[in-house]
């Protein structure tokens, strides 16, 4: 090991991250890695590191490229590969509410967690487990029943129940309508067989003494049960037309469609969308970001619910898992109804804030929301007139912007960002260094020095037991590049409740802004690293990149750097708009032509 | 207790899964139908636990004190003892000492491989993470999944608690991605207690039933002949769900299965991990999975243990040191703690009648764990016991494979064990996970 070290700096550190992917099949790797993992500083420094930052000059690629007006720079080194994506657990939902109601999207909740290499839920690489497959037939069982919605939008009747010849032709018109809903395409006359097939089958259920329309219901619930679970239900196509072979493959207007409406909206196309399929226009940029400009106005709701999921599966914030748990003997107020208001608080505070969209505002802004539940938690009496009777449970506050500043002051998360007992500087600092900054911290050494024990009277705060950090050689090394952002949380306790003190002792929140530049701005507490970071233009490439991972489903590689950095301008430009962003990402991505499929039989 | 293979799956085709995943669904679809002829087919229960162990404490001695010979040992030779609980059931355990996640000290990964995020994806999968920036993911299945699959069943999978952040599970499908479990209890109690194929189906039913899986299966097929590697194995994924899906259907419930209670203790009571177990014993009870991995977890803060108000993991594991005997002791008692557990486990399943015997006579069960070395988090010395009467590998024996803290070479990897497990269930694997370490444990079978 090296002897005592100041570290590596920050720029370090960004070069190091950079670096990183075209190190990790190298043996240098080990060595630049062994190095930092020492505390030593002499790690050496690549001849020249491309670097995507914003504030760089813009490339020949960065120059071609506008901003929302222009067309969207292209992420194509070699051509993409065609793929299938599976939907997601929200676009399930809201799939199956499309089609057979309310009640049935909630079914959704009842699938397997979405999970994969990006941490979105909208990865491109999840496929289907055991466990899937199994919830998916329970899930289909429970919604087949339900067909009313459908019926009447496939203009089903009573004629349909006439006799056994009405009831069998109403079939295979709902047949091939709804399937071309539920798999958004248009149904080969070989699908619609097999399907007929599995009708037939189902009305055998009913009894053979049944009248039609009862026969009808049964083989149109089997039909159902099988559209529901099929793989063309489950997976979304990015294929291009089957058999093309043509160099660079477009997307089907179907597929083109299904991408920017659950890119958007976490939503199968509306009518408009599948009438637009339909005509068959020509696949451009600028005219799927016109229809996709046109879905955003549409269905905002639908949007600010996606604009939700993306925020919170970035910043880690998920109430529902078991991380969020705390000791309730140093917690007692950790209850079961604290925590669902925090939750309920993060989703009215992220779609409000998707009306405006900013990620300037979603930083910055102090708003919450309190319920009975939670008003504790921003000093808000159990008496006040927000709580009086007929008044809604949840209402918007305006918090001290001293004490707090946009969703990483929200308690939640702060409270997922934390221990059971404890307030974590490293959980917090570590999460604004990779989801913020987009570095990457080193992985964990093999020989982790210990901690002082929690609150004894020579470390009574959380800070002065993890100074070690910074004041040990070895720990240093990794720790001054998060630690300092982690300390600015100080103010809030392993609940996200703000305090001044902590075991009788002030609490120390300053720090600074570790985010790979040579100056290291000092800040005095979480707001005014907030401020930093909203207008800092690391965090902008960072967030750019982030928004790419949603929509795209998949990371970003060295190549994709000019686009990133011109995209960085553009989201730049267009005053931090996240609509807009995700909005030129998918129109982006589904106007990319695709290679040609390779499948064999 | 070995199940014949079926003829008809040719050992080049093994290997081909193990190398890779290539026809790995095909084939233990066949390994699948080979079971299903056998009535009684074995039990497969997964239990893994956070934080390693303390070897001193940890490993069985001879009843003077002094070091254990491969049989005649005790477990409980002290009261703060790791496997003290279990020595009722000694005779019954094979205990595995020296094993390292050697797929973790190999090629370019290996200095991001180590820690937390490299333990859990290689203790049951025998594979190192994909890549510096993926490391909570790998390349292939774990041996639960494997064997959940070769048995027809769908396995229950379940954690207490996961690690903040990035501990969802430590099972993987054939891609190597986390397979997410199951938390909460009530959510668990409904989904497979509420809804079942409990009663006989009308034949129209089960006609039904079978024409809705020939249209997936022809669904799935038509979609897989349009796509190129390694997105075609979304939809061999697919195809082998669809028919561990088949089997399940099939399965008749025993019509006297009640569903077990609601549960009257949370988590952060000592009992509640005892609750889980209850749980997923009716489950096997109930013929509803016959393969169950628990995650032990159940949190920083164990004031039951008998350390006081101190972090498990922070202040406990991170903190042992193998010559300091304060805290080689405390991580004795944590993890005897979760011995006293899995003995609970044990004396569930020999209570547990089944045929002739027990449920545990017919079991295998796995119990792993982290680390090797806590303090340092190294992936060395992991411990390992196997447990349960099924299996003709051998029992009441201790296997010390090596005592070095230090990593040194290739001589005791992980895959070895995980390889053996898994031929227990007929699986003939010639290697499990990383394939640069064929071959089954020595002495595993006597």
């Amino acid at each position: 090991m090296c002897g005592a070290t100041d570290g590596l700096t920050p720029r370090m550190w960004r070069m190091l991250n950079e670096m990183a992917p075209r190190l990790a099949s190298s043996p240098w790797a080990r060595l630049a890695w062994a190095l930092v993992l020492s505390g030593c500083n002499a790690a050496p420094a690549p001849a020249t590191v491309p670097t995507p930052s914003a504030g760089g000059p813009p490339s020949a690629a960065a120059a071609g490229s506008s901003g929302a007006g222009g067309t969207p720079p292209s992420l194509t080194q070699p051509l993409a590969e065609g793929r299938v994506r599976r939907l997601t657990r929200l676009e399930v939902e809201n799939t199956l509410t499309d089609l057979l109601g309310e009640d049935v999207g909630a079914l959704a909740k009842s699938l397997e967690a979405d999970s994969g290499a990006t941490k979105f839920s909208t990865a491109a690489d999840r496929g289907v487990s055991s466990n899937y497959v199994s919830d998916l037939n329970h899930l289909a069982e429970l919604a087949a029943p339900h067909l009313a919605q459908a019926l009447e939008a496939e203009r089903l009747n009573d004629a349909c129940a006439k006799d056994a010849t009405s009831a069998d032709a109403c079939a295979r018109s709902f047949i091939a309508a709804f399937a071309g809903r539920a798999w958004r395409r248009p149904l080969a006359e070989t699908e619609i067989d097999e399907l007929s097939i599995v009708y037939e089958a189902g009305k055998n259920t009913a009894g053979p003494e049944a009248a039609p329309g009862a026969s009808l219901q049964a083989g149109l619930e089997n039909v159902v049960r099988a559209l529901l679970q099929a793989p063309s239900f489950v997976f979304r196509t990015e294929l291009g037309a089957p058999g093309s072979t043509d160099a660079g493959v477009p997307l089907t207007p179907f597929e083109a469609a299904a991408a920017l409406s659950y890119g958007l909206t976490a939503s199968p196309p509306d009518e408009e969308l599948r009438q637009w399929a339909e005509n068959g226009e020509p696949l451009t940029a600028d005219v799927l970001r016109a229809q996709g400009r046109r879905v955003l106005a549409m269905h905002p709701e639908r949007y600010a619910r996606q604009a939700e999921v993306f925020v919170r599966e970035w910043l880690g914030i998920d109430l529902g898992s078991p991380a969020w748990r705390k000791d309730t003997t140093l917690y007692p107020r950790a209850t079961p109804e604290l925590k669902a208001a925090l939750d309920r608080e993060t989703t009215l505070f992220l779609r409000q804030w998707s009306v405006g969209s900013s990620l300037r505002e979603l930083l910055t802004v102090p708003r919450g929301y309190v319920s009975r539940n939670n008003a504790w938690l921003y000093g808000v009496a159990d008496d006040s007139p927000l709580f009086s009777d007929g008044a809604p449970e949840f209402s918007a506050v305006d918090v001290d912007p001293r004490t707090r500043a946009g969703v990483l002051t929200l308690p939640s998360f702060l409270g997922s960002l934390a221990h059971e007992a404890t307030s974590s500087p490293v959980l917090r600092g570590v999460a604004v260094m990779r989801k913020l900054l987009c570095l990457q911290p080193p992985p964990v050494p093999a020989v982790i020095p210990p901690l002082p024990p929690a609150a004894t009277s020579a470390t009574p705060t959380t800070r002065a037991r993890y100074a070690q950090h910074t004041s040990v050689a070895f720990c240093a090394g990794c720790h001054q590049a998060f630690d300092p952002m982690g300390y600015t949380f100080e103010h809030y306790d392993a609940l996200g409740a703000y305090r001044d003190q902590e075991n009788d002792a002030p609490v120390d929140s300053s720090g600074a802004l570790v985010d790979g530049d040579s100056s290291v701005p000092q800040v005095a507490d979480a707001v005014e690293l907030a401020s930093l970071l909203a207008s800092s233009s690391h965090v902008h490439n960072c967030f750019v990149r982030q928004a790419y991972r949603f929509t795209s489903g998949q990371t970003e590689s060295d190549v994709d750097a000019d686009a990133l950095s011109a995209r960085t301008q553009a989201f730049e430009a267009d005053d931090l708009n996240v609509a807009e962003l995700l909005l030129d990402w998918v129109a982006s991505l589904a106007a990319q032509p695709r290679s040609p499929s390779l499948g064999e039989p | 207790m070995r199940p014949a293979m079926h003829p008809s799956v040719s050992r080049r085709a093994l290997l081909s899964t193990f190398a890779g995943l290539g026809a790995a669904g095909y084939f233990q679809g066949l390994l699948r139908d080979a079971f299903a002829k056998d009535e009684k087919s074995p039990l497969f229960v997964l239990l893994w636990n956070p934080h390693g162990c303390a070897p001193e404490l940890w490993r069985p001695r001879a009843a003077d004190g002094s070091a254990a010979l491969e049989k005649g040992w005790v477990l409980d030779f002290d009261p703060d003892s790791s496997l003290g609980p279990l020595e009722p059931h000694k005779d019954s355990l094979l205990i595995v000492e020296g094993l390292d996640f050697s797929c973790n000290y190999q090629g370019d990964n290996w200095a991001v491989s180590t820690a937390h995020d490299g333990a859990k994806v290689a203790t049951i999968t025998g594979r190192a993470p994909r890549a510096p920036s993926d490391q909570l993911r790998t390349t292939g299945p774990s041996i639960d999944h494997v064997i959940a699959r070769a048995l027809g069943t769908r396995p229950f999978y379940f954690k207490p608690l996961g690690y903040p952040l990035n501990f969802t599970s430590v099972s993987y499908d054939d891609a190597g991605e986390e397979i997410p479990f199951e938390y909460d209890l009530l959510e668990s109690l409904r989904d497979w207690f509420g809804v079942g194929p409990a009663a006989q189906k009308a034949e129209e039913r089960v006609d039904a039933d079978s024409a809705v899986l020939s249209f997936l299966q022809a669904d799935a097929r038509r979609l897989r002949s349009r796509l190129a590697a390694p997105e075609r194995l979304k939809l061999d994924a697919h195809l082998d769900a669809l028919h561990v899906l088949e089997q399940r259907l099939k399965r008749p419930v025993k019509a006297d299965c009640a569903a077990p209670g609601l549960p009257e203790v949370s988590l952060g009571d000592e009992g509640y991990l005892r609750t889980v177990m209850d749980f997923s014993l009716q489950l096997l009870n109930c013929g509803l999975t016959e393969c169950i991995t628990l995650n032990l977890d159940v949190g920083q803060t164990m004031p039951w243990i008998g350390l006081g108000d101190v972090q498990m993991h922070d202040d406990v594991a991170h903190q042992y040191r193998p010559d300091d005997p304060l805290r080689v002791r405390q991580l004795s008692m944590l993890q005897r703690w979760y011995a006293s557990q899995v003995a609970y486990f044990i004396q569930s399943l020999k209570s547990l009648p089944q045929g002739s015997g027990s449920a545990y006579d017919n079991t295998v069960i796995l119990w792993a764990s982290e680390f090797g070395d806590p303090g340092r988090h190294m992936h060395t010395q992991a411990p390992y016991v196997v447990a349960g009467g099924a299996g003709a590998h051998q029992k009441g024996r201790f296997l010390q494979l090596g005592t070095a803290g230090e990593y040194a070479d290739a001589t005791r990897p992980h895959n070895h064990l995980l390889t053996s497990v898994g031929n227990l269930f007929g699986l003939e694997l010639p290697g499990f996970g990383d394939a640069r370490f064929p071959g089954e444990l020595s002495g595993f079978l006597g």
